[in-house]
């Protein structure tokens, strides 16, 4: 188990530079989730953590060692892929045995250590078998055990659930969880899918093209988001951002729509061009409230997801009652203002 | 309903015995002519209708070759001059191939391509050369060596072509766990190249019998 330190980091493929400068502190069997859309450059910082990318600026510490150019195999770190990376010409108990074994350890204490691995994940029947005999899942776990089995610093997980189906993909979460919360390594995991950051990680570092957009607990992040891009990106259904200005202790939207501001605001707010942000289910139903024509309702039995065009502002909401709305019906909806955001549209930042 | 599915079945079996017969006969039926062949005397060779089974077998014609050349040397010449050009082409020609694929080297694969195209006669008098000054002449080195330019270049282009479909990952992954790159080749690379392995050796064997002539 080890800190991790990563400061400065940078990256370019020739002239182009994929990022600029992360700085990130991971502490001592933290589980840290990278998070962002394809293309923001997650994978390729997790992978210069490993060591399989070369680092073009910047320093990565692994515990009190310095391990920007050391090879992947001397930084003691153990990956799980996408597809898993199981070598095909060995059964089970020699993919989790490989590190051992390349560490020339004892037969006998590589088979007690697999079996242990594989006690914890389930995967006790399966050890002769080779992985194109497996399911999905069971491959998943395979990889899960083979990564626990080294027993190294540091846990890498490259989008690990992205090849599963959605209902094995909820449950390998938990299972993963799980077993951090048993194991305690320092994780670091890589994911474009915000509801498995939010559930999984003490910590979510939110990246956007090479820059990182913000650092912070799952609930800081939902609760404060530091800028517009984080406001869109965390959370499901995604937050309403709105343009407008204040007027007279209000907001008006571009399109004329009167919205309720929170109580206390920052003084120099009036005049400028503003975001208004609000999540679909810190809205409520209740006939004192704005009304808004149903252009889209989807109802899954526990919440119903509808859009409401109010004077053009097309504004999602989620209500976890259960009543009767068709498309077309006017609804009437209230927004909690403790629950709004503000950001300024100029610069993206929270107000 | 299971009956017709079982008829079905066995009768997609004899169809596909049957095709497979058809496009194999060929090669049988040549091959039973010159056993046919070995076993004749000179006069029914030419006989019509010809004759598949003869009167009399004339195994005199098997004790003559022993008996006119050094039949056994030749052949055991021929065996060693083939394993040892093959197992070297395979010895150089996998890991350069690795190599290549992994460093995406294309032009030294060109390099190699080139060799391989220019034709073999052009070869002939600077190898002799060489060959002289080097005292090999007389030996099987020679034959070997000859070889090995047709060889290599075949076995480096089907493994470069292997090598570049296997997974990046396999080899990451190998290199997390602890393995240096030599370790990485000869563990988890090479075991599963091992079809891209079969197929290169065989085409490197059948390639042999082309360049017999230079010898």
């Amino acid at each position: 188990m080890a800190t991790v330190n990563i400061q400065n980091i940078q990256k370019n493929y020739g002239a182009v530079k994929v990022i600029h400068g992360v700085d990130i502190d991971i502490a001592d069997g933290e589980f840290v989730v990278l998070v962002g859309p394809s293309g923001c450059g997650k994978s390729t910082l997790l992978r210069m953590i490993a060591g399989l990318e070369e680092v073009s600026g910047g320093e990565i510490r692994i515990g009190p060692r310095e391990v920007s150019h050391m090879p992947a195999r001397d930084r003691d770190i153990a990956m799980v892929f996408q597809n898993y990376a199981l070598y095909p010409h060995m059964t089970v108990a020699d993919n989790m045995g490989f590190a051992l074994k390349l560490k020339k350890v004892d037969q006998s204490e590589i088979r007690a250590k697999v079996g242990r691995a594989a006690a914890i994940l389930g995967l006790e029947k399966l050890l002769d078998r080779y992985p194109k005999q497996l399911s999905g899942g069971q491959r998943q776990r395979v990889a899960m055990g083979r990564a626990i089995v080294r027993d190294p610093q540091v846990f890498l997980f490259d989008e690990p659930l992205s090849n599963l189906d959605a209902k094995l993909r909820v449950q390998m979460r938990g299972e993963i969880k799980t077993m951090h919360q048993r194991i305690g390594t320092t994780t670091i995991y890589v994911t474009h899918d915000q509801v498995e950051a939010m559930t999984m990680a003490d910590k979510i570092v939110v990246l956007h093209d090479g820059y990182i957009e913000q650092i912070g607990a799952p609930l800081e992040l939902y609760d404060r988001p530091a800028n517009i891009f984080v406001a869109g990106f965390i959370g499901s259904p995604a937050m309403n951002l709105i343009d407008g200005r204040m007027e007279e202790g209000a907001f008006r939207t571009s399109k004329g729509l009167i919205l309720p501001l929170p109580q206390s605001l920052p003084a120099d707010v009036g005049g400028r061009e503003l975001i208004y942000g609000i999540r679909p289910e810190h809205i409520r139903a209740e006939p004192q409230g704005i009304e808004g024509r149903a252009i889209l309702v989807e109802g899954t039995g526990s919440e119903i997801f509808a859009r409401l065009d109010a004077k053009g502002e097309d504004i999602a909401c989620l209500f976890r009652e259960r009543f009767d709305i068709r498309f077309g019906d006017t609804v009437h909806m209230v927004i909690d203002p403790a629950r709004v955001h503000l950001f300024d549209k100029q610069t993206g930042r929270r107000l | 309903m299971t009956s017709r599915i079982i008829r079905e079945k066995t009768l997609d079996q004899v169809g596909l015995l049957f095709v497979a017969f058809v496009m194999v006969s060929p090669v049988i039926l040549f091959f039973l002519w010159m056993i046919s062949l070995s076993l004749k005397y000179e006069i029914d060779n030419g006989a019509y209708p010809p004759i598949l089974i003869p009167e009399t077998f004339a195994w005199s014609n098997y004790a003559k070759v022993f008996e006119e050349n050094n039949f056994l040397l030749y052949f055991w010449n021929s065996v060693l001059v083939t394993g040892s050009a093959t197992l070297l082409a395979l010895i150089i020609g996998v890991p350069s191939g690795y190599g290549i694929a992994r460093l995406k080297a294309e032009k030294s694969a060109v390099v190699i391509m080139i060799a391989r195209m220019t034709p073999g006669l052009s070869f002939l008098i600077p190898l002799f050369l060489l060959f002289q000054w080097t005292g090999l002449i007389g030996t099987l080195w020679p034959q070997i060596i000859i070889h090995l330019v047709v060889t290599v270049p075949i076995v480096v282009w089907i493994m470069i072509g292997y090598f570049e479909t296997t997974p990046m990952e396999l080899e990451e992954a190998a290199s997390i766990d602890g393995a240096t790159p030599w370790q990485v080749f000869r563990m988890v690379a090479l075991p599963i190249a091992k079809p891209g392995i079969v197929v290169s050796f065989i085409l490197a064997l059948i390639s042999r019998g082309t360049t017999s002539s230079s010898a």
